[in-house]
């Protein structure tokens, strides 16, 4: 009989430590009970999240695509916010660096949290050359940091998790700065949300395994939405009420996927979509309610529908065909001198 | 962005460099183009050079300039020699290290911003 309790007990210890123990994290400090809000602003087919905390704090989460400077620039003249405390570069594509230096140039940005994966493009050097230029604080991402932006607002680094991901151990189309994405947290009191960049399934499995806090008011949908994203196991585990994914009404990379707005629905978390409903606002004043309004608009089956990826038709001309291109290039000074040099 | 033409009347820049910026779903390379206004442009993946049709790697793209209306046709799309890969990425990761330790905030874990 003893030994029937004593193996109860076991198993039921083992199932607390497995399945229900809450995650360590950092001792979080009481809210102010002033109103902290979030701007998920609608930036094209990239991310760009306005933090402005109680106390005037202030962080951005990406930067979007190249030239959309102007229109990130005029958000945050908007909300009266004339500098960035914290940029957050979850990863150097394009889509959400792209006009992180043009931010960077334009109002004054302190510390900047970078993922440390590099790219080669031109766009990124760019990025690195305006922290050097305006001598920007410049910190590498890793999990256990934090950020304090007063009046009770802590951000956390849950992610990249070293050893960091390489081309070999991801799916094929798989690439090494999605899946080392900066992925934080962001608590204010009872409210928080998860900001997970272009994360994908493989990555929210090792924070899984390693016992992140993923619990969350808010998700912000990792990679725009696209189906190798927000795996069933990781939207149970976080137990979001609302989702949020920044996506462009123009993009032909099928995001959202129906897979995860499916998903997404099963799991009751109510959708909302910057390529469909504009900007996208939370507010909180740290306590269990929250605000989600949204620039206009969308009825809910538009919402509930994903978009297909186009397919390469290059049999008959191709994407290029369709125009996705702009007024023709003029060589960038560094270009130019090269060309000249090898003639 | 789809669907969108646009007929700059120009005949300038017939070759121009670029980076695969990312691969998207659907197979699409996110090509970042070395000019001034950083273009993006979607290409099908399989229409890629094999041995540079990864994250990073880097291309010669040419054009064809239409006289009249300016519009122009991708031609082409060759790699780049290795090194400029190469020459970049060890250009970016200097910076990196460079920027990491002007920042003294190696091994911080708590920072008030």
């Amino acid at each position: 009989m003893l030994l029937v309790l004593a193996i109860i007990v076991l198993v039921g210890l083992f199932a607390y430590f497995k399945f229900y123990r809450p995650a360590p994290g950092p001792k979080l400090p009481p809210p102010s009970g002033d109103e902290l809000s979030i701007h998920v602003l609608d930036a094209g087919q990239g991310d760009a999240i306005l933090i402005v905390a109680p106390g005037g704090k202030t962080a951005l989460v990406d930067a979007s695509v190249p030239g959309s400077g102007k229109k990130i620039l005029a958000a945050l003249a908007r909300y009266g916010v004339d500098h960035i405390d914290l940029l957050i570069a979850t990863h150097p594509h394009a889509d959400h660096i792209g006009a992180a230096d043009e931010v960077i140039k334009g109002t004054t940005v302190k510390t900047v949290l970078d993922s440390k994966v590099p790219n080669t493009t031109k766009n990124y050097e760019d990025f690195l050359e305006a922290i050097e230029d305006k001598g920007v604080q410049y910190v590498g991402a890793e999990p256990g940091q934090t950020f304090d932006l007063s009046s009770g607002v802590i951000i956390s680094v849950l992610a990249p998790i070293q050893p960091l991901f390489t081309k070999d151990q991801l799916r094929s189309g798989g690439n090494e700065p999605n899946a080392n994405s900066v992925v934080t947290r962001l608590d204010y009191g009872e409210f928080s949300i998860m900001l997970t960049g272009d994360a994908e399934v493989q990555t929210e499995a090792r924070m899984m395994e390693g016992g992140s806090r993923l619990a969350a008011t808010v998700l912000k949908v990792g990679h725009h939405g696209s189906k190798y994203a927000s795996s069933e196991d990781f939207l149970r585990q976080g137990k979001f009420k609302a989702a949020v994914i920044s996506c462009g009404a123009d993009n032909r990379y099928g995001h959202p996927s129906q897979e995860v707005l499916d998903r997404l629905r099963a799991a009751n978390v109510r959708i909302y979509r910057t390529d469909l409903q504009g900007e996208i606002t939370i507010k909180t004043r740290g306590k269990e309610d929250y605000q989600i309004t949204t620039e206009r608009e969308a009825p809910a089956d538009a919402i509930a529908t994903g978009r297909k990826a186009q397919k390469d038709d290059s049999a008959k001309s191709g994407f290029i065909q369709y125009g996705d291109f702009g007024p023709a290039p003029k060589a960038s000074p560094k270009a130019k001198a090269a060309n000249n040099s090898s003639r | 962005m789809a669907g969108k033409k646009h007929s700059q009347k120009t005949s300038a820049g017939d070759e121009v460099r670029a980076v695969v910026d990312r691969i998207e779903d659907g197979d699409i390379a996110v090509l970042g183009l070395d000019d001034e206004a950083k273009t993006q442009l979607d290409v099908p993946l399989a229409r890629l050079p094999k041995g540079a049709n990864s994250d990073g790697d880097h291309l010669i793209l040419k054009f064809a300039v239409d006289a009249k209306s300016g519009e122009r046709k991708l031609k082409s799309i060759k790699a780049a020699p290795a090194a400029a890969r190469a020459d970049a990425s060890d250009r970016v990761k200097k910076m990196q290290a460079r920027l990491a330790r002007m920042s003294g905030a190696e091994d911080k874990k708590d920072f008030k911003v």
